[in-house]
């Protein structure tokens, strides 16, 4: 049994280190000659480079996770396209979720209020002379 | 001093003293005094035409004496883009803001009745015009002079120099200055304690919401045909305040119809009039300050503290006035059943000021960061394609709720009858996609779209027999036309629907790749086949083009050459910049950037965005839609309806 587990453990690392792509990592990090532009997106100079610098890690065995720790020590945690999804960063992602959750709760209650009178058709209010809406 | 800094500071005195023209007119009831505060509205709309003219004329003229000018122009910049180097610039897109603005405000004195609504509203006005005239006059004087006239200007960054941008910041800014008479209206209505507000705002939130189309459009368009990355939106802190005001603007224009039907979401209407200003004020702040790096931004600036003072006191001013009239905010219940119109409008409310608040999170949470970590954090596409895309589909699914249900309560057996059209579209689409083995989340964006398209053209024809009905003789464009608001909501919505596929087609289905070509070669790229013919060369006094031709053939036959380029400009800093060529066959493009070339070879990167087009098309369509709901009452009454006597107009 823990043959077969280790097995299976050594497997997803062999895995891991196989499916690492340039493509992987160009996605998630930005290119640092300040255009703003996610690395995938930018073709000047310096975005080669760390094309380049890439490839050799990726061609030295480095994991995903290992690529983007050096290169966050190189050019600064900046260079992540996005915040890892854990500590203060958390909120950044849980936020949207929340603020849907708190619209809908609040939906809720105005729609189990159905005292509603009904004062005019918006499609005809625009026909209506300014006078007749005004007074 | 310049001219132009004289004008600016008389504009800012008139400007003050408006201000206290209809305080006092409004404290004293005084219509006199109004009245001076009018003529001072209409002085300072002249004294900035004024300005605006002058350094319009010094941009034409070479006036490099001009600081401004000498950073934004040169003498061989063509004529054209002398013109629109007038708003290249921080210093001058805000004089072409107030420029805007104050012709709102002279519209909004000739077209609106002089009452105590009107005086307020351009005394809040006039308010965000003086603020402006302040910055003006102070941090972002476009006429600071360089004190020698050197021989030649900087010149204007070339990629400014399409006409893309020269539509872009006039079309936004359009939008902008649009959105403070809405905040205006909003607040002046809360403090007169009258639901008329509503009524006299919807020309103006709509207007303002077609500028703001038009704005966000010449932006993405730019970005797709300039800047020469494939795309049209990068979530850049820029671009994404330029849609935040849109989406709590296209809240506000559904919301204010449950105010007009119900008289309820008062406070909610007057939260939306307020925050699509502040995202106005925020996207003004967040392209001039660089307090968020941004590729669009205009670099760093002085700006951020008059621009916090601004926000806070728009902020406070706000829940001043709704403290203060808490009385008349207090809103009456708004739906008789959860199956109707207004409760469709409720989540429809939600999902944009949701989209809205998940963006500008997005946008102000590298400030976050750096304020608890000491570092700025990133936040790129991955996160807004994430958290947006269920948004997006869950808005087109309502899209399609929302057209069919009815005001006020829909019965189970109606209901039912509306929607078996839609859900056999809505499994088409699933069926169609599964035949021709798309990827999911295509399948899943074209069954909604399906689903929404078909409720829509459902209503069309429904809506105008039943109006034929109801109307006897009237003819189906007569119809349309009584009833311009539901059915420029409807053509709206259709642009948005194209809008929505064309860039679901583009994010899922968009081919890619890098392709080097020797001179004669040929690549087959999907269904087209491309071949190099080689480099070419060309010069003038403004810059130095290296172009290729490309021969695009598709089934053997040839569909035309492109030149990508690569431009090497002779000002400024001799900035380098690619020119990209599109081939177009509706809906799709293919798309050739030129990377890099010698005299044997080219690299090119090209892809092919099947429905990028149906983006463009659907932009002009969402536009159409506002204008068409925006076409005047008397035109109506007078060209349309002439000869029907009795019908309303």
């Amino acid at each position: 049994m823990r043959f077969i587990l280790l097995a299976i453990f050594l497997l997803s690392i062999v895995v891991n280190v196989a499916a690492v792509t340039l493509n992987d990592i160009q996605t998630d990090v930005m290119c640092t000659c300040g255009c703003g532009k996610v690395l995938e997106n930018c073709d000047c100079g310096t975005a080669e480079r760390m094309r380049e610098e890439i490839r050799g890690m990726i061609a030295r065995g480095m994991t995903k996770k290992e690529i983007i720790t050096e290169l966050q020590d190189t050019y600064g945690k900046e260079v992540l396209v996005n915040p890892p999804k854990e500590g203060v960063f958390l909120g950044l992602w849980y936020y949207p979720a929340i603020a849907v959750g708190v619209g809908i709760a609040a939906i809720y209650v105005l729609l189990r209020k159905r005292n509603a009178k009904w004062y005019a058709d918006p499609d005809e209010i625009i026909n209506e002379e300014d006078l007749e809406l005004e007074h | 001093m310049d001219v132009g800094s004289i004008l600016i500071y008389s504009a800012l005195l008139s400007s003050i003293y408006s201000i206290w023209a209809y305080y006092s007119g409004i404290s004293s009831k005084n219509s006199r005094i109004l009245h001076n505060g009018e003529r001072a509205t209409y002085l300072t709309a002249i004294l900035i035409l004024a300005a605006s003219g002058l350094l319009l004329y010094y941009f034409l003229s070479d006036n490099f004496w001009i600081e401004y000018v000498a950073s934004y122009s040169s003498r061989n910049l063509p004529e054209f883009y002398k013109i629109t180097a007038f708003w290249a610039g921080s210093d001058g897109s805000l004089l072409l803001w107030v420029l805007i603005l104050s012709g709102y405000l002279v519209a909004y004195l000739k077209i609106e009745k002089k009452d105590a609504l009107s005086a307020y509203t351009m005394l809040v006005a006039m308010g965000v015009m003086t603020y402006f005239l302040l910055q003006l006059s102070t941090v972002s004087n476009p006429f600071d002079e360089l004190g020698f006239m050197p021989a030649d200007g900087i010149g204007l960054n070339p990629l400014l120099q399409t006409p893309e941008m020269a539509a872009h910041p006039p079309t936004l800014f359009m939008g902008y200055a649009g959105s403070a008479i809405v905040f205006a209206l909003a607040i002046s209505g809360v403090l007169t304690a009258d639901d008329k507000w509503v009524y006299r705002a919807r020309k103006w939130i709509v207007f303002t919401w077609v500028w703001l189309t038009q704005g966000i459009f010449w932006g993405a368009l730019w970005a797709y045909r300039v800047l020469g990355w494939g795309g049209y939106w990068a979530w850049d802190p820029v671009e994404n305040s330029s849609l935040l005001p849109w989406l709590t603007l296209s809240a506000l224009m559904h919301s204010i119809m449950i105010q007009e039907a119900r008289k309820g979401m008062k406070l909610w209407n007057i939260l939306l009039a307020f925050i699509t200003f502040e995202f106005v004020l925020l996207g003004t702040f967040i392209t001039r300050s660089g307090v968020i790096s941004s590729v669009h931004a205009f670099g760093q600036s002085n700006l951020t503290p008059p621009f916090m003072l601004m926000l806070f006191t728009v902020a406070v001013t706000t829940l001043w006035v709704i403290y203060e009239r808490r009385s008349y905010i207090k809103s009456q219940d708004i739906v008789e059943s959860a199956l109707s119109k207004e409760a469709t409008f409720l989540f429809n409310n939600l999902i944009l000021v949701a989209s809205a608040l998940t963006v500008f999170w997005g946008t102000i949470f590298p400030l976050i960061s750096e304020g608890i970590t000491g570092y700025k954090v990133t936040i790129g596409p991955p996160f807004y394609n994430q958290v947006i895309t269920p948004l997006a589909i869950a808005l087109i699914v309502l899209l399609g709720f929302c057209i069919a249900f009815p005001w006020r309560m829909a019965h189970g057996k109606e209901l039912l009858k509306r929607l078996k059209f839609p859900a056999v579209a809505f499994a088409g689409g699933i069926a169609l996609g599964i035949l021709l083995q798309l990827k999911i989340e295509i399948i899943m964006a074209l069954s909604v779209f399906l689903f929404a398209l078909t409720t829509h053209f459902q209503q069309y024809i429904w809506d105008t027999t039943k109006f034929r009905d109801e109307y006897g003789s009237l003819s189906s464009i007569k119809i349309i036309l009584r009833r311009r608001r539901r059915y420029g909501g409807y053509t709206a919505h259709l642009g948005l629907l194209l809008v929505f596929i064309g860039i679901a087609g583009g994010v899922y289905a968009e081919k890619y790749d890098n392709v080097l070509m020797g001179v004669g070669d040929q690549k087959a790229f999907g269904e087209y086949t491309l071949v190099y013919k080689g480099l070419g060369f060309k010069e003038s006094d403004l810059k130095v083009t290296w172009y290729a031709n490309v021969e695009v053939w598709k089934q053997g036959r040839l569909l035309g050459i492109l030149h990508p380029a690569i431009e090497k400009y002779r000002t400024g800093n001799g900035e380098e910049i690619r020119r990209v060529d599109i081939y177009t066959h509706f809906p799709e493009d293919l798309y050739i950037i030129l990377n890099g070339a010698d005299q044997n070879r080219a690299l090119f990167e090209v892809k092919v965005d099947p429905t990028v087009n149906l983006i463009w098309l659907g932009s002009w369509i969402l536009t159409a839609g506002g204008v068409f709901a925006l076409v005047p009452r008397s035109f109506v009454r007078e060209f349309v309806f002439k000869s029907e006597s009795g019908v309303k107009t």
